[in-house]
């Protein structure tokens, strides 16, 4: 058991700051409108700072050579994450593009698709949303009902999807929709481009963003056969692949324990810093956020060691949304004035992103049923 | 970073879960507050567990996993103020078994009934006390350990060790929070497997949600506590102890009530083993005035005064 870091992860961290120290404008809260990666400000400077960070090989360094990256170890791509958000997530929803959406074409997809996306992908030039629930299908998420019906040339999809992240800018859409019977095994997956006729986007207001949040309704979509991904109803290979990828892809915690600090000057210009309980209630975030990175670090170290997926990843995003909760009620208890001022965006930020950590990627409650099956070996319900 | 084992560390604790599993049924049907045992305690001085110089050679981290395998046994033996306390605040080994204590030796001791060495901060210093020259009382309690009580003996008088306090409070966070961890992972397995077995509404409980959910929140805060605590012996830094010591006394807290819960009736019996290891818990949780003065005092060294 070892916590430094090695030399060569400490210079790519160190790297990486100078990068964006470089390249965020000075007014960069004003840009990104409040460190919101869902806003337009972000969203068009990531066009810009993206094609920058490939150039300087701060993108996709975890990618395979052949992919186009450095084959460099998980180490450097969850270095990535933590820096990008203690900056707000410079990349705007390009992080998606990386740690989800080009793995699973790679892993799934024809050399035609491969040919199409994986350039744009690396270039720092395209945005991809997840099409995957829907009003009546959530956690349940195998029991969607966004129709394919095959047609001569394709299919023609009808539905809708809700809750869908950067799907009023998006390029392309991960779309889940049944083919099959009912369950998991009727389920097809396609590489949607958003501006097919049919599309309709709604931005639902939200918590999180100005654009985190997006119905969208899919009204005759005519798509191509060469738009699957995978094979026609074997989608869910896909959805485990993605969700692998993305439950714990995120290193939110980066973002809570700045807004904590954040938190701590507030509470010190206040006077509330001389209260011994308000200290304790400081530490007790940071503690909940520290065990939560650590415990992220072990599933990169098992990554990193080859070693199989565990139920860890499970328990490690439950830590996340768990130290997100103790630091909303820390903000709630002691910085009311501040959270309704919104003086401080980076605390304002962190109090409405952290609130969804209990809910992509898997509700908490999902990650726990997991992780009662798969590390506790419990059994199952009725 | 690297969180595996490595062989060193997987060899050092090798030998101790064969002896707890060895001598884990020695504690069935005991219905003391704690279980110690010759035997038990006979192995494990035989494989070098209370050789001050043997853990002399392990770093901070293969100590401290020592220390938290040792409390995952009901059985109850002072192994880190040998393994892992003594070794450091000492150059050259003390007679064992040793007694740790609070500030003046103030209180119920744990462990000092049978303990040659008290290891304590008297008179501005910290001291090694050979317990001969004390009188010593037993205290019984209804929970823990075997627990005694100076009744006299002047502990000033005894030769100082070459550590500051603070420092010996540092590495007495660092045991606490270590035996804790064993405390609560014994607490858990034991059960993890009652509610795999035990049936109720024709099935297993363990197979309900709000049972499965809660475990799990369970793993979670072990889990957490257990990282802070290796990350604390690792860096040796005081504030890491403080914030491991008191996310690992509040997940304590937390892992007393479910475990108990979980158990129904059976787990408030004495006749049950689950109190060999919640008792233990509930006796360390307070350790340097709890969970909310150690997070203060944590915040402290993050963020100033």
């Amino acid at each position: 058991m070892e916590f430094a870091w090695d030399q060569k992860h400490a210079d790519f961290r160190a790297r990486l700051r100078a990068f964006l120290a470089k390249e965020l404008p000075d007014d960069w809260v004003t840009v990104s409108e409040g460190l919101d990666n869902s806003s337009p400000g972000t969203a068009a400077f990531a066009l810009e700072l993206c094609p920058k960070l490939a150039d300087a090989g701060l993108f996709i360094p975890h990618w395979p050579k052949e992919w186009g990256g450095e084959s460099a170890d998980a180490w450097h791509h969850w270095i990535i994450g933590e820096v990008m958000w203690e900056f707000g997530e410079p990349r705007s929803y390009q992080y998606m593009s990386v740690n989800w959406a080009g793995p699973a074409i790679f892993a799934f997809g024809t050399e035609a698709q491969i040919k199409t996306h994986i350039p744009q992908i690396r270039a720092g030039k395209i945005y991809y949303c997840q099409g995957f629930s829907e009003p009546e299908a959530g956690s349940d998420l195998a029991s969607l009902r966004t129709k394919a019906e095959p047609t001569e040339t394709g299919y023609l999809i009808n539905g809708s999807k809700i809750w869908t992240s950067a799907a009023s800018f998006a390029s392309y859409c991960f779309l889940l929709a049944r083919t099959g019977g009912e369950g998991r095994h009727g389920i097809t997956v396609f590489l949607m481009p958003m501006d097919t006729p049919g599309i309709t986007v709604r931005v639902v207001p939200g918590v999180q963003g100005k654009r985190s949040l997006h119905q969208v309704f899919l009204d005759n979509v005519e798509l191509s056969a060469d738009m699957v991904l995978g094979e026609e109803n074997k989608g869910w290979d896909v959805v485990r692949h993605i969700l692998f990828n993305e439950r714990m892809g995120s290193p939110g915690y980066a973002l809570t324990l700045r807004g904590l600090d954040s938190a701590v000057e507030l509470l010190k210009a206040r006077g509330l810093w001389a209260r011994e309980d308000v200290k304790a209630r400081a530490a007790q975030v940071r503690s909940a956020c520290d065990a939560a990175q650590l415990m992220a670090y072990k599933v990169i170290d098992d990554r990193v060691k080859n070693l199989p997926p565990t139920a860890e990843t499970s328990t490690g995003r439950y830590a996340q949304s768990y130290a997100g909760r103790l630091f909303c009620d820390l903000v709630g208890d002691f910085l009311q004035d501040a959270l309704l001022s919104g003086e401080d965006p980076t605390l304002n930020v962190a109090y409405r992103r952290v609130g969804a950590a209990g809910i992509t990627a898997g509700t908490a409650e999902i990650q726990l049923d997991i992780a009662a099956t798969d590390l506790l070996g419990l059994p199952r319900g009725a | 970073m690297d969180f595996q084992l490595t062989e060193d560390q997987r060899a050092i604790l090798e030998p101790l879960d064969r002896a707890i599993a060895d001598f884990s049924d020695r504690a069935a049907g005991k219905t003391t507050s704690y279980v110690q045992d010759e035997g038990f305690s006979r192995v494990l001085e035989s494989q070098g567990y209370f050789d001050q110089d043997v853990a002399r050679t392990f770093d901070a981290i293969s100590a401290l996993l020592v220390v938290e395998k040792a409390a995952t046994a009901p059985l109850t033996a002072p192994i880190a103020g040998s393994f892992f306390i003594a070794p450091r605040v000492s150059d050259r080994p003390l007679p064992g078994p040793i007694a740790i204590a609070d500030e003046g030796g103030r209180g119920a001791i744990r462990h000092l009934p049978g303990a040659k060495t008290l290891l304590v901060e008297a008179g501005g210093a910290v001291r090694a006390v050979d317990l001969s020259r004390c009188e010593i009382a037993s205290v019984t309690s209804n929970i823990a350990y075997p627990l005694g009580r100076i009744v006299s003996g002047d502990l000033a008088a005894a030769p100082a060790l070459d550590v500051s306090p603070a420092r010996f409070d540092h590495l007495r966070r660092l045991a606490a929070a270590a035996e804790m961890l064993g405390l609560m992972q014994g607490a858990l397995d034991l059960t993890v497997g009652y509610v795999k077995l035990r049936k109720q509404f024709k099935r297993a409980i363990g197979s309900f949600q709000a049972v499965r959910h809660r475990l799990v929140e369970c793993t979670v805060a072990v889990s957490g506590a257990r990282y802070l605590t290796y990350r604390a012996g690792w860096s040796d830094d005081p504030g890491d102890a403080e914030l491991a010591l008191a996310h690992t006394q509040t997940s304590a807290g937390r892992l007393v009530y479910e475990t108990q819960q979980f158990h129904g009736a059976i787990g408030q019996t004495l006749e049950y083993p689950l109190h060999l290891w919640t008792f233990r818990l509930r006796a360390l949780q307070g350790e340097f005035r709890g969970p909310s003065v150690n997070a203060a005092l944590a915040a402290e060294r993050i963020w100033g005064a």
